[in-house]
């Protein structure tokens, strides 16, 4: 690939003109001359003409192809070497900047990597997840914790590491990772001369989000190099966590958090603690003004937990101090958030770090996937209720059994929703629609409630209810009797998790409560019949941990299927998104002696029991695609649409949701494109212009030399050399050949 | 006096009158001559014829009449009827003067008034044609003041026009020449030598003594200066771009191939080739002419 390391050179293009001015202006010079007669000028002109003309043409491209030799020179080309090109022969880039973001996934991309002359550290312990490590991003991040930023940016001859408060931050909100490739875009400057942008990609769709500033700076600064660090697809991720879950104590890994002890902390000359979650954290030391703080990771326990330091008996003790100790624990520790949490529930079967609002736990990784694609965001305007429309409608036959597709409504004031919005939802369930009502913002009460909830004769929301810091949490229960009315339904959803906040809820006579918190005026789930449609509500926020970590638990995006399937008949046309086809799912020697404990499944169907672990289809039937090591589960490829559940025994281990599109013809409308594989391919292709200069890496393998180009502008000197040796040559042949009588 | 500077054809054009010039011309051409090579021209004795009546008795030879008792009267060659014949081609490129004080045709018109004159005072018939192609113009042969007047206002008035074609020009000329009698063929000669060839040898098949006078301007002979020219043909108007610099040499080598091609033929059909350039002052140019002529 040619690319220009300094186009301004280009501008110089202008001095092309000067041949070009020379040559014409030597034909328009012509002057009219009579003469007696051309008897003895027509024998011969034609060959002198010729022979002129020649020579003027020669010239002309000789001196143009020599200006442009020079212009290309100054602008200072350089090639891909090409795969056997070697450092040697090649130019390393003078700058990288690697976008290290601290968020979970970034943990394992670059685990150890904390920002340059940062104050904190975090790290894992040696074991697996350095094992999976190749060694060559071992180098790789050795050399990024060595290299200074801000000699980088200014020698320009070490690499940058674009870091930053909330800069490099991966969530599924796409902002978040647009901001960072926007950063670390901006570090690079717009003339970095050879540059490379080391990116590392958990969602293509994030990435696809980032496409336009990275075209951009593709596009502004023709050095640039894109590498993609490829860590979007699922098997790696899922190895990675599962490599965390492993189980001999001495290869546990642990979370090591460490943070500097506040000054004022110091001076009151009490002694600081760590806690986790308000409790004193034992595994934790504080010493030399730092503290520190070491977490096992998948030791079976429940932990959903929010490290502070505190200097006193309690964590509230602290004070300012303690919260900005924690703020400065977790941003230091390779963690973008200040809010931090691990969530293992159940014996360890799900891990859920949750940063913010971003996901990724081993069942999340179907279930983000699950509320990214069958949940579709949009503006209240942007909807499409009409029920005319095929696919994309909301409504769709609804309570004819027909199919229709699950959205996610935003009806919120702030965003501008206003009420015939409201009253178009209540149409829609009122012709049969489904409707997953669930609030967010205090001041869209008001609204919610006259426009939405009252007509839908659901009840009333109340004020926020927060659960008192400290105090046990309350258990979340089911209403066995309510759920199945929705039917598909679990008979034990297993365990619900914990609420922290919810709004108070009045529901109307006749609405039902599946899930509350406490008794019925903790209601967390509210479900109205409603002419001939269906209304659901949400009390809590399930997406956010701050509000409730039931969303962790399969039950949640069970739920919601089993709600969307009752109202879309029997397929939904929604799962209408492409995804990973082979799910694989690390075990446990638990979970096998459970299931041989607990015996076949009672399922009614055949049975296919591999370790002990019977995995379902959507439709109930035994799914055969699993084949065991002994350690994992692999699962698939699947050729059904929906949720495969993984039993062990009468538990749901994980589901699996299959999200491949195999019968429909495409994306619904306004739905996001495709799963990661499509972003990713549209990604691509959309930064196919820049062939050469965007390159996926795979972050299992080598994370790729510097991209060894070639500078040009020797040859090019060489080439205007030859080429005005070439001019002389041709100016001292015409002139022989001019003199000769 | 300077006839070099006198007569050179600058000054001279100065000059107004042809008959003027052409006086001029002779005398600086007669200058310092005892014997004209005119002089026995038309005095010669050529033969005796017996008188009649009529005839001019200051030609009778009262020798022979007191010897023998005849009249006889001694007859010279000027009255065998001799002629010059001056022939000028009037095309357009005769009118080109590129680097020289005229053009082709002034020079010419000087050149054949001087030979007219000369003619007249040795009392030869002079007539004078011109033309392009087709004579234009033709004055039969006499010998006297009048004629002489309108031969020199019929050459005072030429005009250069018309294509040259000289074979066309020559041919018709030779269906009126008198044989025996002498022609000044005055041309730039631009055309193929073949068509020059096939119009001369038939003035030389009527005639005794032919001379073809090749008028030039400088700029014909070391051709034009410069780079890059649009040349136009001034008789046919037709436009040729060239690199005068590169083409010079082969223009001239062309011109002397032209040259040599038209002096050998000539040499062999004994006509007199001269060449002459338009800045070569008129007397030297007639006494080349007249010289062995």
């Amino acid at each position: 690939m040619f690319t220009l390391l300094n186009p301004i050179g280009l501008w110089l293009g202008a001095a092309l003109a000067v041949p070009l001015m020379i040559h014409f202006l030597g034909r328009q010079r012509l002057r009219k001359q009579p003469f007696p007669s051309l008897l003895l000028v027509q024998e011969r002109f034609s060959k002198s003409m010729h022979r002129h003309r020649l020579k003027n043409l020669l010239l002309l491209i000789i001196r143009t192809l020599l200006i442009l030799c020079l212009l290309l020179a100054l602008a200072n080309p350089a090639m891909e070497a090409g795969k056997s090109g070697s450092p040697k022969n090649g130019v390393k880039p003078d700058i990288t900047v690697a976008l290290i973001h601290n968020g979970i996934y970034g943990r394992l991309a670059f685990v150890g990597t904390g920002p340059v002359g940062g104050t904190g550290t975090a790290e894992a312990a040696p074991g697996s997840d350095r094992e999976s490590r190749s060694p060559a991003l071992d180098t790789q991040i050795r050399r990024l914790r060595a290299w200074d930023s801000a000699q980088a940016v200014k020698s320009r001859t070490v690499p940058v590491i674009a870091d930053g408060p909330g800069a490099l931050e991966v969530s599924e909100r796409f902002g978040d990772y647009l901001d960072g490739v926007r950063r670390a875009v901006e570090a690079l400057g717009t003339d970095p001369g050879t540059a490379q942008l080391l990116l590392p990609v958990f969602d293509w769709n994030d990435a696809a989000a980032a496409q336009a500033v990275l075209e951009r700076a593709l596009k502004d600064s023709p050095g640039l190099q894109v590498l993609l660090a490829d860590y979007g697809a699922t098997p790696s991720r899922l190895n990675a966590f599962s490599s965390l879950r492993s189980t001999p104590s001495q290869d546990a890994p642990t979370l090591r958090v460490s943070a500097r002890v506040e000054d004022t902390i110091e001076a009151s000359g009490r002694r600081a603690r760590v806690f986790l979650n308000g409790r004193p954290f034992q595994e934790a030391a504080v010493a030399g003004g730092r503290a520190e703080a070491i977490l096992p990771l998948g030791d079976g326990s429940r932990t959903v937990g929010r490290f502070s330091l505190s200097a006193g008996e309690g964590e509230d003790e602290g004070g300012s101090e303690s919260a900005a100790a924690l703020g400065l624990a977790a941003r230091n520790s390779g963690f973008a958030a200040p809010d931090l949490f691990f969530c293992f529930p159940d014996a360890g079967r799900w891990i859920l770090a949750h940063s913010g609002s971003t996901f990724a736990s081993l069942p999340s990784l179907g279930r983000e996937a699950y509320f990214r694609r069958i949940v579709h965001v949009a503006a209240s305007k942007d909807i499409p209720w009409s029920p005319s429309r095929t696919g994309g409608d909301l409504g769709g036959s609804g309570g004819r059994g027909g199919r229709g597709e699950l959205r996610l409504v935003y009806l919120s004031a702030e965003r501008g929703t206003r009420a015939d919005a409201y009253a178009q939802s209540v149409e829609f369930v009122k012709q049969g629609g489904r409707l997953i009502i669930g609030v967010g913002r205090e001041s869209d009460i008001p609204m919610l409630n006259r426009f939405l909830l009252q007509p839908l004769r659901l009840g009333r929301l109340g004020n926020l209810v927060e659960t008192a810091s400290g105090s046990p949490p309350v258990p979340v229960t089911a209403n066995r009797q309510a759920l199945q009315r929705i039917g598909k339904m679990p008979l034990d959803p297993g365990s619900l998790g914990v609420v922290r906040k919810r709004f108070a809820f009045l529901p109307d006579s006749g609405t039902g409560i599946l899930l509350a918190q406490g008794g019925q005026e903790g209601a967390l789930l509210a479900c109205r019949d409603f002419h001939r449609g269906q209304a659901l509500l949400w009390t809590t926020d399930i997406d956010d941990l701050e509000w409730s970590d039931i969303g962790v638990s399969p039950f949640t995006p069970l739920l919601h299927r089993a709600f969307q399937e009752a109202g879309a008949g029997e397929r939904a046309v929604n799962l209408a998104v492409a995804s990973d086809s082979i799910y694989t799912v690390a075990l446990n020697q638990g979970d096998a002696r459970a299931s041989q404990a607990a015996g076949p499944s009672g399922s009614s169907g055949p049975t296919a029991t591999v370790n002990g672990v019977e995995v379902r289809d959507p439709e109930g039937r035994p799914f055969t695609k699993v084949r065991s090591d002994g350690a994992r589960l692999r699962i698939g490829p699947f050729d059904q649409l929906g949720i495969h559940l993984i039993l062990t025994g009468r538990d749901t281990l994980a589901f699996a949701v299959n999200l491949a599109e195999r019968a429909n013809g495409g994306d619904p409308p306004g739905v996001e494109a495709g799963n990661g594989i499509d972003a990713r391919s549209k990604l691509l292709m959309a930064l196919k212009s820049y062939h050469g200069r965007v390159r996926v890496i795979s972050p299992d393998g080598p994370i790729s030399a510097p991209a060894s180009t070639r500078r040009l502008w020797p040859m090019l000197l060489l080439a205007a050399l030859l080429l005005l040796f070439l001019e002389g040559l041709i100016s001292a042949t015409f002139s022989l050949r001019k003199t000769r009588p | 006096m300077d006839l070099n500077a006198v007569l050179s054809p600058a000054y001279l054009s100065s000059l107004k009158g042809l008959a003027l010039k052409a006086k001029m011309v002779l005398e600086g051409t007669m200058a310092g001559r005892h014997l004209s090579p005119f002089h026995g021209f038309s005095s010669e004795f050529s033969q005796y014829k017996g008188y009649v009546p009529g005839d001019d008795i200051k030609f009778l030879d009262w020798k022979v009449y007191g010897k023998n008792d005849q009249l006889v009267t001694r007859q010279y060659r000027d009255e065998t009827n001799a002629a010059v014949y001056l022939v000028l081609d009037s095309s357009s490129s005769m009118g080109y003067s590129e680097g020289g004080p005229v053009s082709k045709l002034e020079y010419s018109k000087v050149m054949a008034a001087s030979l007219a004159l000369m003619a007249y005072g040795q009392r030869d018939a002079v007539s004078i044609a011109y033309g392009a192609g087709d004579p234009a113009g033709f004055l039969p042969p006499r010998n006297n003041a009048a004629h002489l007047r309108q031969a020199l206002q019929m050459l005072e008035n030429l005009e250069p026009k018309g294509v040259t074609d000289l074979e066309a020009l020559f041919g018709r000329m030779a269906a009126r020449l008198r044989s025996g009698s002498m022609t000044f063929l005055f041309t730039d000669l631009w055309q193929d030598p073949r068509a020059i060839i096939t119009g001369l040898k038939e003035v030389r098949f009527k005639n005794h003594a032919t001379t073809v006078v090749q008028v030039l301007a400088p700029a014909e002979t070391a051709f034009l200066d410069g780079t890059n020219l649009e040349l136009e043909d001034m008789e046919t108007r037709e436009t040729v771009k060239i690199s005068a610099r590169h083409l010079k040499p082969q223009y001239l080598e062309t011109l002397a191939a032209h040259t040599s091609t038209l002096k050998s033929e000539c040499f062999n059909l004994n006509v007199k080739f001269q060449r002459v350039e338009t800045t070569l002052p008129y007397f030297q140019a007639m006494r080349q002419l007249l010289h062995r002529s």
